[in-house]
C-alpha cells in the first residue's frame, strides 16, 4: 500500500513517515478491505507475480493500466485527501495552514504579489 | 428568545430547511409577524465550532446520507450550504431569464422562459445585496484583491478582457450588520470561523429569533407533507432529534431542503390524490436539474503567487458572460479565481505520478481558476428515487442522472482556452487542464417555476401549480441556470416570495 501510494504521489521531500501514515489510516480503515483486496490481486495478477518485486517504471505501467478500476479510483482519492491533510505534507509544499489564530492573512500577505506587469486599469 | 410552538398548532407557516432559500424566507415571514417553525436536518453549530480545517468541516456540517449517480457537495445543517460556499453573489442576465426567446429550441434540452422579468426580480437582487452584504453593492466597498486575483487580472488584460471585477461577494469588506470585516482567513470553504462571510447561521436565523415569531428545530428531519381530501397541505412529518416521528400541523409549508431533498420529498409524499408524489401532475418534479460546468486551468507563474492566502474567490471576469453563437454554443462563463488548501487544489486539478507532482511541488506559483458556464434544462437531467435501496431513515435513496450537453462541452473548450491564454500571457506554464468539471455545489431546476402547470412545479411566486399553500424556496425554482452562482437569486426570490405569502394570509386566502 505505501509504494502504491509513493507512486500516485512522488512529491519531492515527502518523506517515508508521510507515506506510511497513510498507508496505516488505510489498511486500518475497514470499508477499504475490498478495494485493498481488489489492489493486491490486480496488481500482482498484472506483474504476473509480485508487482512489489518489480522495477519502479513497471510498477507504475501497472497502475496506469489500472487506472480506472473502481479500486483504483477509491484508494486514490483516499491517499491523495489523507496525504494532503498531513502538516509535514504543508511544509513541503510550504502551505501556511490555518489562519484564524493569527489573525488570517490580511496583514500576512495576501496581497503581497510584486512580479507581475502593470496593466492598464 | 426563540418561541415554541405546539405540534397541533395549525396556525403556522412550515419552512424545511434553513440555508439561503429557507433561512431567508423564515425571517422574512417573521418579521411581518407570520409565525413560523423551520424544521432543519442538521444541527446548530456554534461560532466557536468553526475551525480551520475543511475535512474536520465536512464532517460536522456535510451531507452524507446516500445518493447515487452524479456527486453534490452540499450541507446538513442550520445555515445549510451558506455555511459552505464561497460568497460570489451575482444577478442573472436580462437574456438569461428568458433563455427560450434568446437561445431558440436548443435540441436536447427543455428550455422555457422565467414566468417573471429581470425588472421584477431587480428591486429583490438590491434588498438581498444589502441584507447579505454584497461587496460593490449599494454603498459596500468592493472586495480587496487577492494575489491570485491580480494574476487572473493582469492576465485578463494581457489576453484582451477588461471586464473585471472585485466586487460582488458577500464577504464584509469592513465590519457592517454587527459581522466584523473580511481577514483573509483563507477558509471560506469550511465556515468562516469569524462571521464576516454571509451565512444565515449567524444572520437570519437569530434575527429571525428576535422576533418571537420564530421557533428553529435543529436534528429534524422531514420524511413527509401531508394534505387533505382538497389535496391542501395540513402538516410535515419528521424525525425529532431522538428518531421519533412527530407531526408538526402547518398552514402552508414552503420546502427549501436544497434541490436533492426537495425532490425526494415531493415524490415521497406521494398519495392517492398524487400518485407520481406532491406536486407532480406535470411529471417535472426531479426533472431539468442542471449543475454548472466548472471547467478549471492551473498554471505555474514565474514568481510567487501564494494564492491559499486570502478569501477563496474574489476577481472575476465578466467579458464572455454573454450570448454570442459566433462563439459555437449558447450563452456564455464567468472566469473566477479560485484556490483553496493542496488537498482540494489536488483534487481539481487531478491526475497523479510524476506529472502530477511536478504541478502540485510549485504550489506557492499556482495560479488556478474556473468557468461557471450556463447548463441548459434537460428532461433526462433528472433525480429519482431508488425504491429498493432505502437510508437509515427507511427512505429510499435519491439517484441522480445527469450528462454533460453539447453546449456545456463547447462552453468548456472555450474557457479553457481563455483560462490558459490569461495564465500564457505572463509566462504561465504546466498548465492543467480539468474537463468534465460539474459543480457539485450549484444545483437547480428540479421544482422549475413556469407560466404553464404541464411545464413546471411552481408558479411565478414558487407556489406549487397543484397546490397553493406548498411552496418551494430553494434553487429548484430556477427555470435556467444562468452562468452566475445561485445563492443571490435565491435569497432574491425569497425575499419576494416571503411577501406574496405574507399577503396572501393578511387577505385570509393563505
Amino acid at each position: 500500500m505505501q509504494r502504491f501510494i509513493e507512486l500516485l504521489f512522488p512529491i519531492g521531500g515527502v518523506d517515508t513517515p508521510s507515506f506510511s501514515t497513510v498507508a496505516l489510516a488505510i489498511i486500518d480503515n475497514p470499508d477499504l478491505s475490498e478495494p485493498i483486496n481488489n489492489a493486491v490481486e490486480s496488481l500482482n495478477s498484472a506483474a504476473s507475480g509480485s508487482w512489489l518485486s518489480t522495477e519502479g517504471a513497471a510498477q507504475t505501467e501497472t497502475m496506469k493500466a489500472q487506472e480506472t478500476q473502481p479500486w483504483f479510483v477509491t484508494l486514490f482519492i483516499m491517499s491523495r485527501a489523507l496525504l494532503f491533510d498531513l502538516p509535514d505534507v504543508w511544509s513541503v509544499l510550504d502551505y501556511e495552514g490555518p489562519s484564524t489564530e493569527f489573525g488570517g492573512y490580511k496583514y500576512r500577505g495576501f496581497d503581497d504579489i510584486d512580479w507581475l506587469p502593470k496593466v492598464d486599469p | 428568545m426563540s418561541k415554541v410552538y405546539d405540534l397541533d398548532d395549525r396556525n403556522v407557516f412550515v419552512v424545511i430547511g434553513s440555508g439561503a432559500g429557507g433561512g431567508t424566507l423564515a425571517n422574512e415571514l417573521a418579521q411581518k409577524g407570520v409565525d413560523v417553525v423551520c424544521l432543519e436536518a442538521g444541527s446548530r453549530l456554534d461560532m466557536s465550532d468553526i475551525v480551520n480545517d475543511l475535512n474536520e468541516m465536512d464532517k460536522l456540517v456535510g451531507w452524507h446520507d446516500p445518493r447515487e449517480g452524479s456527486p453534490t457537495w452540499l450541507c446538513k445543517t442550520v445555515g445549510g450550504t451558506t455555511m459552505r460556499w464561497s460568497a460570489v453573489s451575482l444577478r442573472f442576465k436580462n437574456y438569461e431569464m428568458k433563455p427560450l426567446t434568446t437561445y431558440g429550441k436548443v435540441e436536447g434540452t427543455s428550455l422555457i422562459d422565467w414566468p417573471i422579468s429581470y425588472e421584477e426580480l431587480a428591486p429583490f437582487y438590491t434588498r438581498a445585496e444589502s441584507k447579505m452584504g454584497v461587496s460593490g453593492t449599494g454603498d459596500i466597498p468592493n472586495s480587496p484583491e487577492t494575489n491570485n486575483a491580480k494574476v487572473l487580472r493582469a492576465g485578463g488584460a494581457l489576453a484582451g478582457y477588461r471586464d473585471y471585477s472585485t466586487a460582488n461577494i458577500a464577504i464584509n469588506p469592513e465590519a457592517r450588520d454587527g459581522r466584523p470585516g473580511c481577514q483573509q482567513l483563507a477558509f471560506c470553504f469550511s465556515g468562516c470561523a469569524i462571521g464576516a462571510k454571509w451565512s444565515t447561521l449567524y444572520t437570519e436565523i437569530p434575527k429571525a429569533e428576535e422576533t418571537e415569531h420564530f421557533e428553529l428545530r435543529p436534528e429534524s428531519m422531514v420524511v413527509r407533507i401531508n394534505h387533505d381530501k382538497s389535496g391542501q397541505v395540513t402538516g410535515v412529518v419528521y424525525l425529532d432529534k431522538n428518531g421519533n416521528r412527530q407531526e408538526q400541523k402547518a398552514r402552508g409549508v414552503a420546502v427549501a431542503c436544497n434541490v436533492v431533498e426537495t425532490t425526494r420529498l415531493l415524490l415521497n409524499s406521494d398519495s392517492s390524490l398524487f400518485p407520481k408524489g406532491l406536486g407532480n401532475s406535470s411529471d417535472q418534479v426531479g426533472r431539468n436539474y442542471m449543475k454548472h460546468q466548472h471547467s478549471g486551468v492551473a498554471a505555474i507563474m514565474p514568481g510567487d503567487v501564494n494564492a491559499h492566502r486570502g478569501a477563496r474567490q474574489t476577481g472575476l471576469i465578466f467579458d464572455e458572460w454573454k450570448h454570442d453563437e459566433s462563439r459555437g454554443f449558447v450563452s456564455g462563463y464567468t472566469i473566477q479565481a479560485m484556490f483553496a488548501s493542496p488537498g482540494m487544489i489536488a483534487g481539481a486539478i487531478g491526475g497523479w505520478g510524476d506529472s502530477f507532482a511536478e504541478v502540485i511541488s510549485d504550489y506557492t506559483k499556482m495560479a488556478y481558476s474556473f468557468a461557471s458556464c450556463e447548463d441548459l434544462p434537460e428532461p433526462g437531467n433528472r433525480i429519482t428515487l431508488n425504491d429498493r435501496k432505502k437510508d437509515l431513515n427507511g427512505l429510499p435513496v435519491p439517484v441522480l442522472a445527469y450528462t454533460q450537453h453539447d453546449n456545456s462541452k463547447a462552453l468548456e473548450e472555450h474557457s479553457i482556452a481563455a483560462m490558459t491564454d490569461i495564465y500564457k500571457s505572463l509566462g504561465g506554464a504546466k498548465i492543467t487542464r480539468s474537463y468534465g468539471n460539474i459543480s457539485t455545489c450549484h444545483n437547480m431546476g428540479t421544482a422549475r417555476m413556469s407560466e404553464k402547470p404541464e411545464d413546471g412545479v411552481t408558479n411565478r411566486w414558487g407556489q406549487v401549480h397543484d397546490i397553493p399553500n406548498l411552496f418551494v424556496s430553494d434553487g429548484g425554482l430556477f427555470p435556467s441556470s444562468g452562468a452566475g452562482n445561485p445563492t443571490l437569486t435565491i435569497v432574491a426570490l425569497a425575499i419576494r416570495q416571503a411577501e406574496y405569502i405574507a399577503s396572501r394570509m393578511s387577505q385570509g386566502t393563505l
